[in-house]
């Protein structure tokens, strides 16, 4: 009993000095693993305008507007859940996933992501990324 | 009759009561702890704590003052059915117990005798230990007076475990009692000189941290505060500033606790003397050792809420009834019978 009492002392101080499991968000990022599901991408010149993403969404995130003489998809990121299916679901492998996933917007309306915003890249990663490895078996998930 | 002092002990008296062991003392302490409570738990549990409010680069050092800056401009709400009177006294109450015992404690001593205290009597342990009793009933008064039922629940709760634990408390100081044969906290620092209350007492010191923990209610003994059972205990419904004086009401006691212990168990002040801040003030060396026992007191007390599991009521009772006061006892027995021994090592010759 007593040492049941004393043992935990060593290892809450073994464990205050071990790296934190958690990052400091803003600054440091968890590099996203792969099939990371995050904002939808299009890419204009493979979209051969089939309408199938906006019949498949189940959310009615996509919306057909006219785009250069074109009707091309437009993305509601405030009404996207993220679910794959119109990734899934293209004919011309025109639609994909990124890691992005910061949507925030001061307006409603900034959230709907015309044709043009939508087939921007995403952003690139920041510059400190950090990696998620099983290393402590005992533990489970700990950073590299 | 008023003593007429002179102009330097006029300022020395204001230097105690506004600056070390007086206003500012628990306030600072109360700051640094609570920093320190949140960081160091977040890293025993790998995560990162506080991180950006303050001067350091990512250390959340101002943190606590956002958060009482940000609890003062809260709206007070009193309950409609709550006893106005008691509800809003309460909080001032717990606040100014809670750091009335630090003016008892003898902090260092002076160079031309005495000892920097505010208020020097010859039987300061006995004026904590009143002190402390008076605890329990502003707690039960706040969860009677707010008139719901889970600061009712909490305050039953913590007048359970506050009795409980006074009695191990009590019996533990008086085998120091027997030992220093006095109950001046400054006395009882000058017989430790030789040889600290610690070896001599190792189990009377064990029962009075476990106890001490209890009395304030940290983690593993949290039964009147438990998050898990009654939202806060006692005081759920207090918001704002009310809150804000509740919870440094709580460090103010972690304050005095760690002072008392310190006195009574690590002989105070007392350890070799340091050249660099003797050159200073001959004061400020004892201090010194002082607020390094208290760090060490502190950080064990503050552990607890990181690395053990919470007890339950019948459990947290059933230590402090039939495994802390036996221990005092036993404790006290042995004081007594070897006191051949200690005799000539605690009180000269």
């Amino acid at each position: 009993m007593v040492v049941d009492i004393i043992r935990p002392f060593f290892l809450g101080f073994y464990h205050a000095f071990k790296r934190t499991f958690t990052v400091k968000h803003p600054f440091v990022r968890l590099k996203p693993t792969d099939r990371y599901r995050g904002r939808v991408v299009l890419n204009i010149d493979r979209c051969i305008s089939c309408r199938s993403c906006v019949n498949v969404c189940p959310n009615k995130a996509l919306e057909m507007v006219k785009f250069e003489k074109k009707l091309i998809p437009q993305y509601d990121a405030g009404r996207c859940c993220l679910c794959n299916l119109c990734v899934e679901i293209c004919p011309a492998i025109a639609l994909s996933m990124s890691y992005e996933v910061e949507f925030s917007e001061y307006t409603r309306k900034g959230l709907i992501h015309t044709p043009d915003r939508f087939s921007q890249p995403p952003k690139p990663i920041a510059e400190k990324t950090v990696t998620v490895k099983i290393l402590d078996k005992k533990r489970g998930v700990a950073h590299k | 009759m008023i003593p007429i002092l002179s102009f330097s002990e006029f300022i020395e008296l204001i230097l105690k009561v506004l600056i070390f062991p007086g206003l500012a003392f628990p306030l600072l302490f109360a700051m640094i702890v609570i920093w320190f409570e949140r960081k160091f738990l977040a890293r025993i549990m790998l995560r990162i704590g506080p991180l950006h409010v303050g001067p350091l680069n990512r250390t959340g050092l101002f943190q606590p003052i956002a958060d009482f800056l940000k609890l003062i401009q809260k709206e007070i709400i009193v309950p409609d059915n709550a006893y106005k009177f008691l509800y809003n006294i309460a909080p001032i109450m717990a606040s100014i117990v809670a750091s009335m015992s630090v003016a008892f404690i003898p902090y260092a001593p002076k160079p031309d005798g005495g000892y920097w205290m505010i208020y020097y009597t010859p039987l300061s342990l006995l004026v904590i230990l009143a002190i402390f009793t008076a605890r329990p009933f502003i707690m039960v008064g706040a969860g009677w007076a707010s008139n719901s039922k889970y600061c009712t629940i909490g305050a039953l709760r913590a007048a359970l475990q506050l009795l409980a634990y006074e009695v191990p408390i009590t019996l533990s100081l008086a085998s120091i009692v027997i030992m220093s044969g006095t109950f001046d906290l400054a006395k009882i620092v000058e017989t430790q000189s030789s040889i600290w209350f610690i070896i001599l007492q190792p189990i009377g010191f064990i029962v009075i941290l476990i106890a001490m923990m209890a009395e304030l209610s940290r983690r593993p003994f949290d039964i009147p505060l438990a998050e898990q059972e009654v939202v806060f205990g006692w005081p759920t419904e207090y918001t704002g500033t009310q809150f804000a004086l509740v919870m440094v009401s709580e460090y103010f006691d972690l304050c005095a606790v760690t002072s008392l212990i310190t006195v009574l168990f690590l002989g105070g002040w007392s350890g070799p003397v340091i050249p660099l801040l003797n050159d200073i003030s001959p004061i400020l060396s004892g201090v010194f050792w002082f607020f390094l026992k208290m760090a060490i007191l502190t950080v064990i007390i503050i552990m607890g809420r990181g690395i053990y599991p919470r007890l339950r009521i019948d459990q947290l009772l059933d230590t402090g009834w039939t495994l802390l006061i036996p221990l005092a006892i036993i404790q006290i027995i042995i004081t007594l019978l070897t006191a051949q021994w200690w005799l000539p090592l605690v009180r000269g010759a």
